[in-house]
């Protein structure tokens, strides 16, 4: 579904992504994993085209969605839900979701809202509140449901879990195993290995700027140098 | 001289609240700071006068005014601001001299003299014992309805909340499949007719000068000093302040002293609440 074939990006002198390869099949989970500075949320970027590819290529669904422009490549059925969370804070948890759904018909809409509200139902008790007022697991599920008011075929999560208790992060990754299991194909980012680990595919490990590691869990928990790195076992 | 400050000072507060909140409305949403606001003002007034003294009816003069001034100022957002956009001074100073640039080309077109555009209502009227025209009444009324609908069209309408999205997170907005860039075009001709209704409303009370843009520019900017950027609520109070000032100005000391008020109110809120009235504090950011 999404192919990225020899992509090398970055900011000025700086290269961030170096000749990186990486295929997202449909219907399937992919978690990266990897320090921080590895570029990670670098590639999510790119992808988007917020952070402008210097080489190689990005096609989803067979076409090139390199040089799209950001608005575009989201219509395509990408959808990045980006670390921070990033709700429109001063407007209510409806019209956040109502962003969401801008592509959608009255009756395509009304429906999906359904969804999401019985996936968070927190979200329809404060439908009317400021996003900008709520915790922080709650902007989470705000903007995982504003994601998905957009019916995505990709949907992208950059650290869904940063910043939140851990009792939290379980019940969001509790609904992100349910929207997987939906069909949805899911590029997930996390520093919170062992999460991840519990719901993903497969894993792939990033570090300076190339993916080191594809796998699925098993593998990786197999594999003595990462298992000790990543999950501090030795 | 209690009741006229009163009157006076409601319908500036409604033209003023006009002005600014064009000006304010570009900045909140797009971050461009438009010098040339004035000028748009002051554009719309010749087109107003030009196209009056073509023998055209009122509604076309005002439709053509209108639609001529947003034309410019979507012109003039593609054409110069849109490649600077990035940088808040380079804007600051192109939109200053875009504004020179307009004023140059009337004053060769339609030479330095004031000239006088008709009104759209005869006669006049009293309220709290005070003789106001039936054009100033209008400009109130229009006014008011405007910015009511500008309200309605930012609270209750899709393309106001795409509109708050965008000024809230742009580059989240574009993640979700908006075109910021046509958001940016709209707000900047919806910013234009503002504008261009303002000038239109007022031109047969004022003497229309090619100068003109420079007076209601100094206010809108205090008023969004004082309200804050980009704060619809902050605006209307700012515009209040400044209209009140102005006219408290004029009828208890001296006309003449009516924009160095305003400069002396735009003075002190950089210096004390540089973020407006309603922020949390001094900050400097």
């Amino acid at each position: 579904m999404l192919t990225i074939t020899n992509l090398s990006a970055g900011y000025g002198k700086a290269v961030v992504i170096n000749q990186l390869n990486l295929e997202v099949k449909e219907g399937e989970m992919m978690s990266i994993i990897g320090p921080n500075g590895a570029g990670k949320t670098t590639l999510l970027r790119c992808i988007n085209g917020l952070v402008p590819a210097n080489s190689g290529d990005i096609t989803f669904e067979g076409k090139s969605i390199k040089k799209l422009p950001t608005h575009k490549i989201a219509r395509l059925g990408i959808t990045h839900c980006p670390e921070g969370r990033r709700p429109f804070p001063e407007m209510s948890v409806y019209e956040n979701l109502k962003m969401g759904g801008l592509q959608l018909n009255n009756d395509q809409f009304n429906e999906r809202l359904e969804y999401v509200y019985s996936l968070f139902p927190i979200l329809k008790e404060r439908k009317s509140q400021y996003a900008g007022t709520m915790s922080g697991g709650q902007q989470q599920m705000v903007a995982i449901g504003r994601a998905l008011m957009t019916s995505p075929k990709l949907l992208i999560l950059d650290e869904p879990s940063i910043g939140l208790a851990p009792i939290v992060v379980d019940e969001i990754f509790e609904q992100i195993k349910i929207i997987k299991e939906s069909g949805v194909t899911i590029l997930l980012v996390e520093q919170n290995v062992d999460v991840a680990l519990k719901v993903t595919d497969k894993i792939a490990v990033m570090d300076n700027g190339q993916i080191s590691f594809i796998g699925n869990p098993a593998e990786l928990v197999k594999d003595a140098s990462l298992r000790e790195i990543y999950l501090g076992i030795g | 001289m209690v009741a006229d400050i009163i009157v006076f000072g409601a319908i500036w507060t409604a033209i003023y609240s006009m002005i600014a909140l064009g000006f304010s409305l570009i900045f909140g949403v797009a971050k461009i700071m438009n010098l040339s606001h004035g000028a748009f003002f002051m554009f719309a007034c010749y087109a107003a006068y030009y196209l009056s003294s073509s023998g055209l009816g009122l509604f076309w003069v005002a439709l053509g005014a209108i639609v001529i001034t947003i034309i410019l100022a979507i012109v003039s957002y593609l054409g110069i601001i849109k490649p600077m956009r990035n940088s808040l001074t380079q804007v600051l100073i192109l939109t200053f001299a875009f504004a020179m640039f307009l004023e140059q080309i009337i004053v060769i077109t339609f030479g330095p003299e004031p000239r006088y555009v008709p009104s759209m209502l005869e006669g006049g009227m009293s309220i709290l014992g005070v003789r106001v025209t039936h054009q100033q009444v209008l400009a109130f009324v229009i006014t008011i309805v405007l910015i009511l609908f500008l309200w309605w069209l930012l609270s209750r309408t899709n393309m106001g909340r795409i509109i708050r999205a965008v000024s809230q997170d742009r580059e989240m907005a574009s993640m979700l499949g908006i075109n910021a860039e046509k958001i940016f075009i709209f707000v900047m001709g919806l910013s234009a007719a503002f504008a261009a209704v303002a000038g239109l409303l007022v031109a047969p009370f004022l003497t229309v000068t090619p100068a003109m843009g420079w007076s209601p520019i100094l206010a809108a900017f205090t008023i969004v000093v004082l309200g804050g950027l980009g704060n619809v609520w902050g605006t209307l109070i700012g515009a209040f302040i400044v209209a009140y000032a102005e006219m408290i100005t004029s009828y208890a000391f001296n006309p003449q002293l009516k924009e160095a008020v305003t400069f002396t109110i735009m003075i002190l809120a950089l210096m004390y609440r540089p973020n407006g009235l309603f922020s949390k504090g001094v900050s400097d950011a």
